[in-house]
């Protein structure tokens, strides 16, 4: 069923926000179901069949050493490129830069995968059970200082960080003592390394009692994280993250409120919430289109997924996504990757430029681009046989619902009009070319 | 990534030797050209001092940085971390540096190092990140709607410096705030070595000459695709630039000015002599280095940093001596703030306050500035300031890169006498 140019561009824009684009077959499923139809999919990851995770653990040693850094990260890019459950990766990306770990402390990638699959689980469940989970986490019990923090001698490291960049945000009403009260109730949390699973020392547990955001009792973590879930500004603090991640960057009160409400009325439903954002009015408006800067992992496996570009062949991802200024389980401190502006600059605007170069080369030496390319231009349906008809097909091949300037389709008309020849072994190379042109001209780093 | 080494030599070094190959005037015509549109002919920047600001982030420990090592306080307070009168470097009476910073030893005796002590700003704040924001702001006020970083706002009050995309080089793959705004065109270089388009050899005519239409003034407007074409045309005019100025660097005063090995820190710091050797005109590098959020199982860790640290300057002085611009370069270290006077529970400390910085170079007038940290007399148990960080930031940009500080600044800070 063929979507009038409306609905492909909004189907376009939620599978780009809410997902890493499509694969051409995986298009034409999602384009049957329609827009309405995909995002009720999309919020019901536990629909879709996932035996990816299955797979690539039993070939454990084979394809993932979950003691390598780099391999657990191919393992998670494996999953993105592969993934029949797109909004789960997403969330779990969003997630890993929320409660951002990075192994160049933890020093452990069994933990920091560990830690991803706890994201997954609950990509889009209760927000109060995932701090819980979180908080309990290898990973971030070394991160933080947590499993370091002792009765009489608290370790202010994560109870401060809980507050600032996990629940409230740094202007959400707690004071220094509040840190401090929250960090004593964390005390004597650990975990058994060998088993990698979560423990309570009673002996280091401060149990008497705790002054927290006015309330007082023998408070212990969980207790904490009950006050914080409840709490406003958690509130407000997350749904401001959740709205910058799938609509825009700069949300206003008015913007989150809404969602705010959802966040209380469905007891701290991530899935209400992302829900609620993606089949709002604000998330589909013009403004909101092609407005936002593609993050690395986004930018690289939306185009993996379009191309169809085997993942045995991108060994070299996790180097590339580091030059990109995305290296993966290894976030630049606790508050995350910047995003927005933050992730382009001179360099890594090349390093994106330079990745596309490396990959369509790639694809072309062994021999798999043309016809991958032109089997996304059949499904396009759209004719090929002059220059100005090639450089429209494959723009809206990449960039549906997005019109190129006037001098931008000056720009690539120009090239692919030198030595044209459509049909004849002239035409293949210029296909690579206009396909690099396409992908590396500013419009494709906008999601 | 040794395939990604390999192509680029094969095939971006058609790029890149284009950069390399040509005679000046047609580099200048180079830049000059559509992707550069915004700079006719490429002002050369005028020659000036350099300055070169390394972050140490994290929140390093100014009292185990520069230790008060007469002071019966630090021992008490720090019973299981402190560092031995008898293991400090001392530097006088009463303070000493880190054992691990014996190459700072030497470049204080040369009257190279200036150290201040006891700098912050009123009313502290101990999260990581509003306080680097409020240092590289160089505004405590986090409230202020324009987050221009200071040297960026340096850069945005010259028309030479804003005009050319190299004005500020930062190593690595993100910008730091200090030199972020929307007008000043600063570079992330990387490592410097492959900071470059690599477009396949053979179509590479046809495809540089689209991209650099692609990345023209005019084919998207407003908005975040007009910052990124910005971005794109300045990368395109910088890239040629960088490659030249990098051929220049002399490799035997490099081997002789022996960079440690295996630090990613010194490396970086080499890639930046090679960059003022080759004559770029920057004013301004930054380089940082991080680790120093020391919570737990501080010593051993901290004593690593601080010597990569020294080691890795010690041998940038020698290079820069030996390429003959020692006498064009101060080093600015600065962190978000120091830590708690006590020691916390897990060998470590926690977030504090005031701190030490470090100014270093031939053109330093060596010594102490600041107060002191009195141990006796604590601001709720941090290190009370007494220096304000804009003061330092005053006096680098009044006497040594020539400029207003008052308008960089909005306001005016007394200037210390380091330079």
């Amino acid at each position: 069923m063929a979507l009038s140019q409306i609905e492909s561009a909004k189907l376009g824009h939620l599978l780009r926000r809410a997902g890493f684009g499509a694969r051409p077959e995986e298009w034409d499923a999602y384009a049957r179901l329609g827009v309405a139809g995909t995002t009720d999919a999309l919020l019901h990851p536990e629909r879709a069949p996932d035996h990816l995770g299955s797979v690539l653990k039993d070939i454990d040693g084979d394809f993932v050493d979950f003691h390598n850094m780099d391999s657990v990260k191919m393992w998670w890019l494996y999953r993105i490129a592969h993934t029949q459950r797109p909004l789960e990766e997403k969330m779990t990306l969003f997630w890993h830069n929320h409660f951002a770990t990075a192994n160049y402390k933890v020093d452990n990638p069994a933990w920091m995968w560990g830690q991803n699959e706890t994201f997954r689980a609950n990509a889009l469940g209760n927000f109060r059970t995932m701090l819980k989970a979180v908080s309990r986490d290898p990973a971030m019990l070394v991160w933080l200082d947590g499993a370091d923090n002792r009765k009489g001698r608290p370790n202010e490291n994560y109870g401060r960080e809980l507050l600032e960049l996990f629940t409230m945000g740094v202007h959400g009403g707690y004071t220094e003592q509040d840190v401090k009260e929250a960090a004593r109730a964390f005390t004597g949390w650990r975990f058994d390394r060998d088993s990698s699973t979560f423990s309570f020392d009673a002996g280091q547990h401060d149990d008497g009692p705790k002054t927290f955001l006015g309330q007082t009792g023998n408070f212990n973590g969980d207790d904490i994280i009950d006050i914080v879930a409840r709490h406003p500004s958690t509130a407000h603090f997350l749904c401001t993250k959740l709205f910058k991640f799938f609509i825009s960057d700069t949300p206003t009160p008015a913007d989150t409120a809404p969602f705010e409400r959802v966040y209380f009325n469905s007891g701290y439903d991530v899935r209400a919430v992302v829900g609620a954002m993606l089949t709002s009015g604000a998330f589909y408006a013009p403004a909101a289109m092609y407005s936002k800067i593609k993050s690395p992992v986004e930018m690289v496996m939306t185009t993996v997924r379009t191309l169809d570009v085997p993942m045995s062949a991108l060994n070299y991802l996790p180097g590339t996504l580091r030059s990109m200024g995305q290296d993966l389980f290894n976030p630049p401190n606790v508050k995350g990757w910047t995003e927005g502006q933050s992730w382009m600059n001179t360099m890594t605007l090349m390093e994106r430029v330079n990745f596309i170069n490396q990959v369509v080369r790639e694809m072309g030496n062994r021999g798999e681009f043309s016809d991958k390319l032109h089997g996304a231009i059949a499904r396009a349906g759209m004719p090929v046989n002059t220059p100005e008809a090639a450089v429209n097909a494959l723009w809206t091949t990449f960039m549906p619902g997005r019109q190129p300037s006037v001098q931008t389709r000056a720009a690539l008309t120009a090239y692919a009009s030198n030595g044209w020849k459509p049909g004849e072994a002239r035409f293949e190379n210029k296909s690579s070319g206009l396909v690099r042109l396409i992908l590396s001209a500013p419009e494709y780093q906008l999601a | 990534m040794a395939t990604t080494r390999r192509e680029f030599i094969h095939n971006g070094l058609a790029f890149v030797s284009l950069g390399l190959a040509m005679p000046h005037f047609l580099m200048q015509a180079a830049a000059a050209d559509p992707m550069g549109a915004a700079i006719p002919g490429v002002p050369a920047i005028p020659a000036g001092k350099i300055l070169v600001v390394i972050e140490m982030s994290g929140g390093n420990d100014g009292l185990n940085t520069v230790i008060p090592y007469t002071d019966p306080n630090y021992a008490k307070l720090r019973p299981n971390i402190g560092i031995k009168a008898s293991d400090v470097v001392k530097i006088d009476g009463n303070l000493g540096l880190h054992p691990r910073l014996k190459a700072f030893g030497n470049l204080y005796e040369k009257g190279h190092l200036a150290v201040v002590n006891s700098v912050g700003y009123p009313n502290p704040n101990r999260s990581h990140f509003q306080s680097m924001d409020i240092w590289q702001l160089g505004n405590p006020d986090l409230d202020i709607k324009d987050r221009v970083g200071w040297l960026a706002r340096y850069f945005d009050d010259d028309g030479h410096l804003k005009s050319n995309p190299l004005s500020g080089v930062t190593l690595g793959s993100s910008l730091p705030l200090t030199l972020f705004s929307e007008h000043a065109p600063v570079s992330a270089v990387g490592n410097g070595r492959d900071y470059g388009f690599r477009v396949d050899a053979g179509d590479r005519d046809a495809q540089l000459s689209a991209l650099k239409a692609l990345y023209a003034e005019g084919t998207v407007a407003g908005g975040n695709a007009e910052f990124i074409r910005n971005v794109g045309s300045e990368a395109y005019s910088s890239s040629l630039q960088l490659q030249q100025a990098l051929d220049h660097y002399d490799t035997k005063a490099g081997d002789a000015a022996k960079y440690p090995r295996y630090n990613g820190f010194a490396e970086g710091l080499q890639t930046i002599a090679k960059l003022i050797s080759g004559g770029l005109g920057t004013r301004v590098y930054y380089h940082s280095i991080g680790g120093f959020d020391t919570h737990a199982n501080q010593p051993y860790q901290h004593g690593q940093l601080l010597g990569q640290l020294a080691d890795g300057l010690s041998a940038f002085f020698d290079d820069l001596a030996l390429q003959g611009r020692a006498n064009d370069v101060i080093v600015m270290t600065f962190s978000e703030f120091g830590r708690r006077a006590k020691e916390n529970g897990s060998a470590g400390t926690d977030h504090g306050a005031g701190s030490v910085m470090f100014l270093a170079g031939a053109g330093v007038k060596g010594g102490l500035y600041g107060e002191a940290p009195n141990l006796g007399d604590l601001d709720d148990g941090d290190v009370r300031f007494h220096t304000d960080f804009r003061s330092v930031y005053a006096t680098l940009l009044d006497n040594w890169l020539g400029c207003k500080s008052s308008a960089v600044l909005s306001g005016a800070f007394p200037h210390l006498a380091f330079v």
